[in-house]
């Protein structure tokens, strides 16, 4: 069956059917023009020829590395991985569609989000890699930059365009760092790896400290729009939260102070070390008033020569974006009261999973890919093609996929939110477990990933059985729990509230556990509260650690967050450790 | 073998000059920036044309008040993966205002070479264990792009 055939039958199935074959026409995102397109096919037919080279025996393994990875194929334990772009999180259902018809066809039937608003497939055949990248052109996605010593894809807020919190829409300004970054000539053979990450509300839901460089759109006193700057964040080994070096940036310049801060790091970051080579150390080596001195000097040569978008096709990219059309409705309040009342999960599940929508009537769906002991960020083929069609039928065919790997229905009307809570309760969908304690941030671990210590996915789901009452999960409030199988802190680990890291202790698998990160505003990189836990003793470690807080605690209100910076570490230390 | 911005090839007279004991100054030689640093005078003084060679680590800075009298510049590769020459072409071209000829030398990929080209450099030594043919393919292989190339130029470019 072709890609088409694939999407028009999801499409008509047990559904609609109008919904359209391809690339829906009503969806406020970026759409391709030719040029796009056309670049896309040299794209393709560029890889092709590098993996026909390499099957050839022409590339060493060392040589086609760096060109494989720079379009997302990556060596894994068992296969080759492909890693798709999902543009600052955002999917249409028609693109939704297609991912399913890849995972059925070219994997075992499943695509596992990550943690950088991507997807990624564990089971792809080398040599089919340039087809599945034809059938995703075709729905307008690539794999460029997913992985390499380059500029990745642009991260942002998982609610952009719709959060009632945001000052403005942060994904035209990711559509141009998006464009601007694609095949930069300069920057694709950096010291190491660089994301970028946007942020235009009040809260942080893309973790934009923890990037290579985050930018916070502000407002300035006399009501200019801005973004303000911060360089060196980054996770892996070292976790370090990037730090301030220019508070307003006018908005025109965006592109050549980019540029003077990749250059300055190309010459600067250093290459005797891959470990060091991120610029959080160049950072934290060269000193950050020095770093900034020096890319302000550089953007001063460059700003008003060098390149900066113009303001008419900067116009062009922001009419993509434009808010769709809401329907004015008055949702009928009481009758939603009640449901919540007669369905306690329902009631959850408005509490946790939905968020303040700016348009009145309408809310932000929050989809759980954490089910009840299932592996957190795996979706089968059949559900993807359901999460399209419920975004066809109630969320103006959009869905977003945000850091934490869960699934977003962006406009969702309220007068819709039981029926479809309903829908997602059929397909196992529906867990109401948005930022509670069992929200977990997992990495492959020793299931897949050849790096690893110790297992990731077994402990997440273990923790998961044992905090398995909604009661007490909700009791609990707002937690991150995130576990990652070694230092290289795929899942985050030092930056959740409660992290758990796998390590070899003697050829055991142990797992530490560190207290008091942060990966929001209140940006925190967690501390190690003492010795492992074996994995027979890990859940029970958490289970110590979460009646620490319920016992301490001075009220509800007081987050598990907020006691641990009251009270510390020692409570915690002495009910784990029966210390006095 | 050199390679063009066009993805022509021509035969390549210059030798690289890595060990400059007993050395007799002649035209064709790239000279080390070391070299070139203590020598200048000399250099000058017996050559027509002046060609010397850096390191990814050397400090093009140090060359700004010379480059008048330097008619090639080539940018060498200790590994493919280190890119600094891209940045170094650039500098050379659009903040230094050099004029003469800017060369990759060492280890580059064919897959870097159109990169390298965008970025100013105006020729590249084909590494001699390389088959040409693909150099010249990939020389010209993409026409779109996102960026204007070296001196702001907006050819096939989306901006
Ligand atoms: C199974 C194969 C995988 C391997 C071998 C692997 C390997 C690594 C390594 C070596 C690093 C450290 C890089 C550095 O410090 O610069 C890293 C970082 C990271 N990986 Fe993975 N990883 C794998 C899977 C994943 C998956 C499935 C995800 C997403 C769920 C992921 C997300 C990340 C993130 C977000 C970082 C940190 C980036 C940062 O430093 O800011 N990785 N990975
Ligand atoms: S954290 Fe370690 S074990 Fe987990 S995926 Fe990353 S490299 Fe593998």
């Amino acid at each position: 069956m072709s890609l088409q055939q694939s999407i028009q039958q999801a499409a008509q199935k047990e559904y609609s059917p109008t919904a359209p074959a391809i690339a829906p026409k009503n969806v406020q995102m970026y759409k391709y023009d030719q040029f796009d397109d056309e670049f896309i096919t040299q794209r393709i037919d560029q890889l092709r020829s590098q993996i026909n080279r390499r099957l050839a025996g022409e590339l060493s393994e060392d040589e086609f590395k760096p060109l494989r990875l720079q379009n997302g194929v990556y060596l894994q334990l068992h296969a080759y991985m492909l890693r798709l772009a999902i543009p600052y999180g955002q999917l249409n259902s028609t693109q939704m569609r297609a991912l399913a018809y890849i995972a059925r066809k070219y994997d075992k039937g499943f695509g596992h989000f990550t943690t950088r608003q991507n997807i990624q497939y564990n089971w792809p055949a080398l040599s089919d890699i340039p087809e599945i990248l034809e059938d995703l052109q075709k729905v307008e996605m690539h794999a460029i930059q997913t992985s390499g010593n380059c500029i990745r894809n642009t991260t942002s807020d998982p609610f952009a365009g719709a959060a009632a919190d945001e000052l403005t829409d942060p994904r035209p300004w990711c559509e141009i760092i998006r464009q601007w970054s694609t095949l930069h000539p300069e920057f694709a053979f950096l010291p190491r790896k660089f994301k970028i990450a946007v942020n235009a509300a009040e809260q942080d839901r893309a973790a934009i400290l923890y990037h290579d460089v985050a930018l916070q759109i502000i407002e300035n006193d006399q009501g200019e729009m801005g973004f303000k700057v911060y360089v060196g964040g980054g996770q892996g080994r070292t976790p370090v939260i990037a730090k301030l070096v220019r508070e307003f940036l006018e908005p025109q310049y965006l592109l050549s102070y980019l540029d003077a801060i990749l250059r300055t790091y190309n010459m600067l970051g250093r290459r005797d070390n891959l470990y060091k080579a991120r610029i959080k150390i160049t950072v934290n080596e060269t000193g950050v008033e020095e770093f900034s001195r020096l890319v302000e000097l550089e953007w001063n040569r460059i700003k008003d020569t060098g390149f900066n978008l113009p303001e008419e096709q900067k116009q062009t990219i922001f009419k993509h974006f434009e808010l769709p059309e809401f329907e004015l409705h008055q949702y009928d309040a009481e009758k939603f009261e009640s449901k919540k009342l007669k369905n306690n999960g329902f009631d959850y599940f408005v509490k946790n999973n939905t968020f303040a929508h700016k348009q009145d009537g309408y809310t932000i769906v929050s989809i759980s890919l954490k089910p009840h002991g299932g592996i957190p960020g795996d979706i089968s083929a059949d559900q993807m093609d359901l999460v399209a069609q419920l975004a066809d039928d109630y969320s103006l065919s959009e869905i977003r996929a945000t850091h934490r790997q869960n699934l977003v229905l962006p406009h969702v009307k309220l007068d819709d939110l039981f029926i479809l809570w309903q829908k997602l309760t059929k397909a196992k969908l529906a867990a109401g477990n948005i930022g509670l304690l069992t929200d977990i941030i997992a990495c492959p671990g020793l299931d897949y990933c050849a790096l690893a210590n110790a297992r990731s996915i077994p402990i997440a789901q273990m923790i998961a059985e044992h905090f398995d009452d909604m009661k007490k999960l909700n009791d609990l409030g707002d937690i991150t729990l995130n576990i990652s199988g070694c230092i290289n802190a795929c899942a985050h680990h030092h930056v959740a509230n409660i992290g758990i890291l796998g390590v070899d202790k003697k050829g055991e698998e142990s797992y530490q556990v560190t207290l008091g990160g942060s990966s929001r505003s209140d940006a925190d990189i967690g501390k190690i509260v003492g010795p492992g836990f074996s994995g027979d003793e890990i859940v029970g470690a958490i289970e110590t650690i979460t009646n620490v807080y319920l016992a301490g605690r001075t009220n509800n209100d007081e987050t598990f967050l907020a006691y641990y910076r009251r009270a510390g570490q020692t409570p915690f230390k002495e009910a784990l450790y029966n210390v006095a | 073998m050199l390679l063009n911005k066009h993805g022509e090839t021509a035969e390549n007279e210059n030798i690289i000059i890595k060990d400059v004991d007993g050395l007799t100054l002649h035209d064709d030689q790239i000279l080390p920036y070391a070299y070139w640093l203590t020598q200048k005078a000399e250099i000058k003084q017996k050559l027509n044309r002046v060609s010397i060679w850096l390191d990814s680590h050397d400090d093009i800075e140090a060359l700004s008040d010379d480059l008048s009298s330097i008619d090639l510049i080539a940018l060498n590769f200790p590994k493919f993966g280190d890119g600094r020459a891209f940045t170094m072409a650039h500098l050379l071209q659009d903040k230094f205002g050099f004029k003469g000829e800017i060369r990759a030398i060492g280890h580059p990929i064919a897959d870097q070479a159109q990169f390298l080209f965008r970025c100013g450099v105006d020729s590249i030594d084909i590494p001699a264990a390389q088959d040409p043919a693909i150099w010249v393919k990939e020389a010209t292989r993409m026409s779109r792009f996102y960026q204007r190339s070296a001196e702001n130029i907006t050819a096939n470019s989306k901006y």
